[in-house]
């Protein structure tokens, strides 16, 4: 996310995902119960931010915004739906 | 699992209110409390501190699920600066304990202890104390403190 930012700054009006109160709260929460472990792949898409980040990528790439591919890593279950959605792929 | 498991919300609820008192009577918050069950979390409380004034919410949160097939009962602690617009309004007790290695668990595993559970939550409360009292007072707000998804 910092990265993103960082990139964001240099652009003119530029659009990221913004995570809801309760999203990012449940978030935080599911990290705590985690403690560290992975949190499995089926468990993070039931979440409220991942809900709301697939939402909010769907919407940017239907309005036809240019969308900036800051990178994320091979296991990250945000990037690979993002990618999916993007182009058409996780690969 | 077969068991039906008895929910901790009414004495979890009252253990928290009981414990965090200290954000009513020194920093002048109010409580409110609320309580669901979903498909993330067998049940969960978050009974939210609000000062209007300081322009601050604080949230004890408890949640009961199942990770890792370990029955887990979960305690944490956020606050967000109002009116919350994205992530760098909200500050995660858990995520700044980290980055100071100052973290500890806040989980009861397969058995809810109420003695263990008010260990934890004094521990919580004596956290925010320590580490956040400036930003319970409305003087100051910590950016980067947020959980990453990535």
């Amino acid at each position: 996310m910092d990265k993103v930012t960082k990139v964001a700054g240099g652009l003119k009006n530029p659009e990221i995902f913004k995570a809801s109160l309760n999203a990012i709260t449940e978030w935080d929460n599911l990290l705590k119960e985690y403690n560290g472990k992975l949190i499995p792949e089926e468990i993070v898409k039931k979440t409220k931010i991942f809900q709301e980040n697939q939402k909010w990528i769907k919407e940017v790439k239907g309005k036809g915004y240019d969308i900036l591919d800051t990178g994320g890593g091979s296991t990250s279950t945000f990037y690979n739906m993002e990618k999916e959605v993007v182009y058409g792929s996780k690969n | 699992m077969a068991a039906k498991i008895k929910s901790k919300i009414k004495t979890v609820n009252r253990l928290i209110l009981n414990e965090f008192t200290f954000l009513e009577s020194i920093y002048d918050y109010k409580p409110e409390s609320n309580s669901k069950s979903d498909s993330l979390f067998i049940e969960s409380l978050e009974v939210t501190y609000t000062n209007t004034i300081k322009k601050r919410s604080v949230r004890i949160s408890y949640f009961m699920g199942l990770a890792y097939d370990e029955l887990k009962f979960t305690f944490n602690a956020s606050i967000y600066r109002m009116p919350y617009s994205d992530s760098e309004d909200f500050f995660s007790l858990n995520n700044y304990l980290g980055s100071i290695n100052k973290n500890y668990s806040t989980s009861l595993i397969n058995h809810f202890d109420k003695n263990e559970a008010v260990i934890i939550l004094r521990k919580i409360a004596n956290s925010l104390k320590d580490h956040a009292s400036q930003i319970l007072n409305g003087e100051v707000w910590l950016r980067n403190y947020y959980p990453r998804k990535d």
